[in-house]
This record gives structure tokens, sequence and C-alpha cells, in this order.
């Protein structure tokens, strides 16, 4: 019982942050074929920027829409910097845009080490209590409010993305940008700023996904490159380009996560070994994912 | 001005150029900069990261394959040959190839899982790779020493090496640059020879490689491996150097310096590697930045990356290799130097098998169908080529001509039926194992290697005849030279069938559309053929161009070779086909002569209509 109980708890929370960056790089990939080699760099950004708003005396209530707002700038900024001065190419079988995607998120992190730092640091948990439940122990394992908040934000978050894709005209702008650029540039629509928009959401979402799980993964620079990976491996598993696949492949491996992490004590340090071996299975088994379209490749 | 195009020097001043570099380059060094300890060392670093580079180059820019996970071999290679291979009782210096084979099977092996992959995936697959050690160091925390590493207890002696002067620091820089220059000989003989025109016919359409007989797969797992058995031997280097192996060498961000330092210098160039990795080595050893930017070397890593890629995508040699080729270009323009052209009719085609008419047919297909999801595109389609013969195919668009050619060729698998190649039962074969069948083609959409020669797209296209393995290719040997010389011969002839031998130099890309087409066809013919598929040879050709092709499919003919021809151009197809046949809908709706097909009142209703005013 204390065994399920750890990997749901697990499995829900971190499995929802995954689903949020997973969004992120599934958004860049539907609208551009570009996979934005900076995505898990957003988790460090979000998380320092917090902390350093929280440092200079604001409540944390502050510091996650600032955190947001400025992971928005740095997905609009990689975006400008890695992406638009390459001009026309076809990301397919071209190598250019994966070495400038990578080299912006290099100098993403090592600019929040020149002016944050680069130890390991702590966040005050966005919520403490409900109505006066402070937190309690369900079979020995600690459930916080901030759990639920997170699990509850990440659902939110996903349902409003999909009403925004199949409601609005922007959404719609993006789908169909998604599904055919050139048609979608000859009907009036401005691709590029789709492009762009879809960096900043997918850098917000990044950035906010890591506030929201500061109190349970801390705010530190390893995050950027793991839980990036895990966050791909995620996107992966539910088909890139996927909306609904990302959040599918977030919780799964945010459940993978939970079991590892409960069956053994080594678990999370071999958790990196263990996706692997599943991205690879993936890979083969189906390299669309779980909900991606099949992609049929004319001779 | 004059700028040969080739410097011919005799075979032993050829021979003698990369020692007597080599020596010069010692001598200049140590007496020179090498003097204070400093600049020493930094040749070490130098030296030992432009072999990675280069090492690094055969994967990424030759064969256009982006790995971030490289630095994990370093590491392997720093275990395996300074620390793990001295313990075991042999000579230290027995750590050099141990961690060539160490880091050339762990790469082989990281490949046979992901080089099935294209572009972006398989770069994740090593960017996770490379993240997998900070785990395993706490899994094997004994034999890899946890975070801080393992000190090399038993170093190589290098003092002992020449210009050394019994100083191990000095030997050090010796051992370095012998790598580096053994590894450039090995690459620049890798890169001019079957094996590098193959990676780099992978890297401009890997479709066309596997179809000139290019194992694709394979090569690019050969590929992997030597990048990084090459990585890891200069692994072991450092190590010598720190006399410690510390698994913090293996990060991402590491890797990622390496296809930078290519990517400034120039990716796919032999030069770029070594000045991007001298450039940023000895750029990094200058005081000034080692005060103020030592800390944010990532950052400019980065920077460099983004405007690097952005401002010179071919980097430093892409550009000067660029100038370079324009000023040949004009010269020869200057030179007009007289053409000589072989009269089709005077050539006769290298031939694989003498097919004889009593034999088995060149290809027989029996009810072979084939679906993509619902549709059916090519439907329980029998079909004869007899030997030597010209075998028209038409039918509207979309009635299933090219997939049938790719199922021919083995590019596309069927959904059932078989597939008979000269006798053989083919039907599971893949591209590569059907052009060593004698099966070569053309494609519709043309897939030349736009950044490589014209002689040496025909040259890839003799892949398969040209028995170089590649070990022979690395080490240049007498036998690789001779056939190497052998299919130089072979592709000029060729060219010169075509009417390109005045373009043998320049770049595929750069030729007229029509002469495209005649490249792909020399290209294919270089295979010596039995089977030849032509896709639509004739489209956007001007009628001159349309006779000459007359011309050359009737010398091919004329040599045996059996040709299927997918047409829409009447004229040529009536003029040169022995039997046609008609598909509408993925089925055959009628098969005979030219004169037959054409009173088919089918074919009259589903293709070629009628003429209104014939009445």
């Amino acid at each position: 019982m204390t065994d399920l109980v750890q990997i749901f708890v697990y499995g829900l929370t971190v499995g929802s942050v995954l689903a949020l960056v997973a969004l992120g790089y599934s958004l860049v990939f539907a609208t551009s074929r570009v996979v934005n080699f900076a995505q898990g760099s957003m988790l460090v950004v979000g998380g320092f920027v917090a902390f350093a708003v929280v440092r200079a005396g604001a409540p944390i209530w502050l510091a996650l829409p600032i955190a947001t707002a400025i992971g928005a700038l740095v997905g609009v900024a990689v975006h400008l910097t890695a992406i638009r001065p390459l001009g026309k190419f076809d990301p397919a079988s071209s190598v250019g845009w994966i070495l400038t995607t990578f080299s912006a998120s290099l100098v993403a992190l090592d600019l929040i080490k020149m002016t944050v730092g680069a130890e390991p640091r702590t966040i005050p948990s966005l919520l403490n209590s409900i109505g006066g439940w402070k937190g309690s122990t369900i079979s020995g394992i600690p459930v916080s409010p901030n759990d639920l908040l997170i699990v509850a934000s990440a659902l939110a978050l996903m349902v409003v993305g999909e009403i925004v894709q199949t409601r609005t005209m922007g959404g719609r702008a993006l789908r169909a940008v998604s599904q055919d650029p050139a048609a979608a540039s000859l009907m009036g629509i401005n691709t590029n700023r789709v492009v762009m928009t879809s960096f900043a959401v997918a850098g917000a979402l990044g950035a906010f996904a890591a506030v929201l799980l500061a109190p349970r993964l801390f705010v530190k620079f390893d995050n950027g490159l793991l839980l990036g990976i895990q966050a791909f491996v995620a996107a992966v598993i539910g088909g890139l380009g996927s909306t609904r696949g990302a959040v599918l492949g977030g919780y799964v491996l945010g459940f993978v996560g939970g079991i590892l992490r409960v069956t053994s004590s080594s678990g999370g340090q071999i958790e990196p070994l263990v996706i692997f071996v599943v991205f690879l299975l993936v890979l083969v088994v189906r390299p669309n994912g779980l909900l991606g379209a099949p992609v049929i490749e004319k001779a | 001005m004059s700028l040969p195009t080739r410097i011919h020097l005799p075979s032993w001043a050829t021979r003698a150029i990369a020692p007597a570099s080599l020596f010069l380059f010692l001598f200049w060094y140590l007496n020179g900069p090498g003097a204070q300890r400093s600049w020493l060392d930094l040749g070490v670093e130098a030296t030992y990261l432009a072999a990675i580079a280069l090492g690094v180059n055969l994967l990424t820019g030759y064969t256009g394959l982006l790995s971030l996970g490289h630095a994990g071999f370093f590491v392997v290679g720093g275990y395996v040959g300074a620390v793990w291979a001295p313990a075991w009782g042999v000579s230290p210096w027995f750590g050099l190839p141990a961690a060539f084979v160490a880091g050339a099977a762990m790469g082989a092996l990281l490949a046979l899982l992901c080089c099935h992959l294209r572009g972006f995936y398989l770069t994740v697959v090593t960017l996770a790779f490379g993240s997998l050690l900070p785990a395993l160091v706490v899994v094997l925390k004994s034999a890899l020493g946890g975070t801080s590493g393992r000190n090399v207890t038993k170093p190589i002696d290098v003092s002992i090496l020449p210009f050394a002067n019994g100083d191990s620091y000095r030997g050090l820089f010796v051992l370095s640059t012998i790598v580096l220059f053994a590894t450039l000989w090995l690459c620049r003989n890798l890169v001019h020879s079957r094996w590098g025109r193959a990676s780099m016919a992978i890297r401009e359409s890997e479709l066309a490689a596997s179809s000139s007989g290019v194992e694709t797969y394979l090569h690019k797992v050969s590929a992997f491996a030597l990048s990084a058995g090459i990585v890891s031997v200069a692994g072991v280097i450092a190590a010598e150097r720190f006399l410690l192996v510390s698994p913090s060498a293996g990060g991402q961000d590491q890797s990622f310096r390496y296809v930078i330092m290519i990517a400034l210098g120039g990716l796919g160039t032999l030069a770029g590697p070594i000045i991007g990795a001298f450039t940023l080595t000895f750029g990094f050893g200058l005081t000034w930045v080692q005060e103020h930017l030592v800390n944010q070397q990532n950052l400019v890593f980065g920077l460099l990356g983004l405007v690097g890629v952005a401002l010179a995508p071919e980097g430093t040699m892409g550009n000067v290799n660029k100038v370079l080729a324009k000023l040949r270009h004009r010269q020869r323009k200057d030179a007009s130097s007289p053409v000589t052209a072989v009269t089709a009719a005077a050539y006769t085609l290298p031939v694989r098998a003498a097919l004889t008419a009593s034999g088995p047919p060149a290809l027989e297909l029996s009810a072979v169908t084939k679906r993509f999801g619902g549709v059916v595109a090519v439907n329980d389609v029998d079909l004869i080529v007899e030997p030597g013969e010209v075998h028209g195919l038409i039918g509207p668009n979309g009635s299933g001509k090219t997939t049938l050619l790719n199922m021919i060729s083995g590019i596309t698998p069927v959904t059932s039926g078989r597939v008979m190649v000269m006798g053989h039962d083919d039907t599971h074969a893949s591209a590569p194992k059907r052009c060593g069948r004698g099966v070569s083609r053309t494609f519709q959409n043309l897939q030349l290697w736009k950044k490589m020669t014209v002689r040496d797209n025909v040259l890839v296209g003799c892949h398969r005849n040209l028995r170089v393995n590649t070990f022979q290719a690395a080490f240049g040997t007498h036998g690789a030279h001779k056939a190497e010389r052998a299919a130089v011969q072979r592709s000029d002839e060729l060219l010169a069938l075509v009417g390109l031998s005045a373009r043998a130099d320049d770049l595929a890309g750069a030729l007229p559309f029509a002469e495209q087409r005649r490249l792909e066809i020399a290209r294919a013919l270089a295979a010596s053929p039995s089977l030849l598929l032509l896709d639509e040879p004739a489209a956007g050709l001007h009628p001159s161009d349309v006779h000459r092709l007359l011309d050359l499919i009737g010398t091919i003919k004329a040599s045996g070779v059996s040709v299927i021809l997918v047409e829409h151009h009447m004229e040529l197809l009536m003029a040169v086909s022995d039997v046609i046949t008609v598909l509408e809908f993925g089925s055959v709706i009628a098969e005979g002569t030219p004169a037959e097909v054409q009173n088919n009142p089918a074919v009259v209703a589903a293709y070629l209509g009628v003429e209104e005013d014939v009445a």
C-alpha cells in the first residue's frame, strides 16, 4: 500500500511536470519540425529566476508569473537567435539548427550561472495550505497541498491548451502551420509569428513547471539535462507533434520513475539508464509514438 | 596565376610528405613556442583535440550524423587505456590500441542501436548516451572511482620518444602529435576512398546511396565505430596529461565543443577540424581569456555556435574551398580545353554477366501487390523482362509506375507477391543487395549527391565493383590504389559516354538539369547493371536532349542490358521499346509491342486518348 501511494504521488507530480515540458517540445516540433534542444534549460531558467525574485524579497506568488514570463522571453530569444538567422532550411536533413539551439541553451545556462550562481537552491512552496489543510501522510507518505497544485494546474493548462487549439483562431492557425506551412502562409497566416509563439509558450511552460516542481526536486543545473531528456523521451513516446501524446508520455515516464524509486534504493540513479532503454525500444517498436501520425516518405 | 586542380608528385615524394611534415612540425614547435611549459601543455591539448575533431568529423562532417555523446568515448578511452590496461600487467603502451578497440566496439554497439534513426532522433540518443555516464559512475563506483575518477598509476613512459630528450612533458607532446598525424593520414586516405565517397553519398541522399549498392546501415555503424575509436585514443593521452581519468570530461557540453570546433573550421573538410581545434585551444590559452573568460567557456562556445553556424555554415575551410573552386573554374574557362567526346557507337558498356536469350528472365514479377494503408498502389502485377529487352512502362499519373520501380529496386517492400531477379528470388532482398544482383536505377525527382563532384557521383556508382575494404582504404594499400585507378578510368569513360567529361570536377549540383539527368544514367551504369530502371529520364528535357537520350538507350540496349523505361514521352517510348506494359490504378490493363498497345482500345481510353481531327 505504501509503495503504491508513493508511486502515485511521484508519478502524478513529476509526470505532470514532464508533461508540461514535453508539451513544449511537441508544440515547437508541430509548428517548425525542429526540436528545441534548449527546452530542458527552461527548467533551470524558471527555477533560478524564481529563486532570484524570492531572494530579492518578493513573495513566491509573484515569482511564478515573473519566471513564467521570462521563460517565454527566453523562448522567443532562442527562436530569434538560433532558428531565424538560419533562413529557410530542411530540419530533416540539416544539423545546423541542432547546434544553434544547443548553443542557445549553453548561453542561457551560463548567463544564469553568472547572474544568480551555480549552487543548487530551494524556493518555498506556492501553496502551504488549502482551507487549513497543511498536508497529511497517507500510509506514511507525505502529501502536500503543493503536490495537489502541481497536478491541478498541469491538468488545467492542458485543458486550456486543448481549447485554444480547437476553438480559437490562433489555435487553428497553429494547426494549419503544423500540417502545411506553405499552404498556411498562402492563406495569410504569418508562419514566423506562429513559430515564435510556439517557442514562447514552450519556454513559459518549462519555466512554470520548474517553479511548481522546485519543492520536490530543487532548483539545480542538473535538472536541465536530465529532466530535459526525460521530457523529450516523453514527447517521443506520445508522438512528437501530438499534444495529447506529450501529456500521456509525461505521465508514463513519471510513473516509471516512481516505480524505480520504490523498488530499488538506487532507482533514482539508474533512472537515466532505464529511460535510455525505454527510448530505444520505443524508437524501434513505434518510432512515431503512441499517438503520433505516421510519416510517409516519398521516394 | 596558375592553380593546378591536382598536384602530381612522384610516389616516393607523396609518401614522404607526412613523415617530413611531422618532423618539421615537432622540430619547430618544441624549439619555438613549446620551449615554454605552458605552451607545451597547450600543444598537447590542441593536438589531441584536433585528433578528436578529425575523428568526429568522419561521422558528423562526412557521413552527416550529429553526435552529442562522443565525449563519453573520451572517458571510456581514459579508463581502458590508461587505468585498466596497465593494471592487467601489460606495457602501458598497449593502452593506446586497447582504447581504440574498446571505444570502437562501444561506438559500434551504440550505433547498432541507433543508426536506423534519422536526423535529430540519432542526436538525442547520443545525448542520452552521454548522460548515462553520471549514472554509471554511481553504479560502478569501485571500477570508475566515483565522481572524482581514477588516478593513472602506471603512465606511459613517453620520455623515451625521439625529440623528448628524456622529458615526459615533451614526450607527451610528441606522442600526441604522432597520434594527430596518424589520424590525419588515416582520415585523408578514407575520405578519398570508396569509404569516404559512400559516407558523403549517405549524407547527401541515403536513398540514392542504398540504391547504388552502399550498405548504408553498416556503413554508418563503421563511421560511428571509427570516430569513437579515435576519440578513445585521445582520451588516453588526456589521461596521461592529467594522470587522472575524470568522468566529468564526458559531459554533453564537451561533446558539443568537439562539434563546434569542426563546424567553425569546416564540416566535411580535412583541414577544418584542425584549424578549429587549434584556434579554440590556443585562444583559450591566451592570458586575457584565462583571466576573464575561463569560467564562461560554455557561454563562449555557445555564442560561437550561434554566430558561426548562422554566418558561416560551411566553416572556414568551406569558404576557402569555395574561393578556390571559383578561381579554378575561371581558369578552366580561359584554357578552354578541347572536349574529347567518345561516340556512343564506339563504346561497349561493361556488362556483369553475359545474359543469354535462353537463360532466366532479367526480371520476373509474380502477383506483386503493394498496399499503403487502405490504398492499393500496385495490384497483382505480373511482369517479365527478357534479357536485352527494353520494356516500356506507361500509365496515367498515380497508376503505380514509380511504386513498381521502388519494389523492383528494393526501396519499398512488397505487400505480397514474388520478385525474381536473374532467376534468384529477391523478394526480401535490400536495395544494396539487389544492386549487387545487377539492378540499377535512376530517379524521377533527381537524387544526385549535389555537394560531390560529377566524377565522385559516378565513382559511388562503382561502389560494388570497387572491391576495397575499409582497412585497405584507411591504410592506402597498393591494391586499393590500383582498384581506385581502374574505377576512375571507368568513371571517366562513362562520363565521356554521356558527354560530361568536361564537367567531371564540377559539383553535381552545379550542372544544368539535362546534364544532371545524364549523370544519373552514368551513375546507374557504373554499377554494371544487368537490369536498368529509368524513371522518366526524358521529363523536362529539351527535344535535342531527348534525341541524345534515344541514342544512349540504344547503346545501352546494344550492350545487352535489359531496361525498364517509365516514360510519358510517347515518341521516345515507342521508338525504343520492344514490349510495353500499361498500368491503370495499379493493375496491368495491356501488354504488347508498341503497335499493339497503341491500337488497344482500353489503353486509348485510359491513357493515350484520341486525336479528334484524325478522321
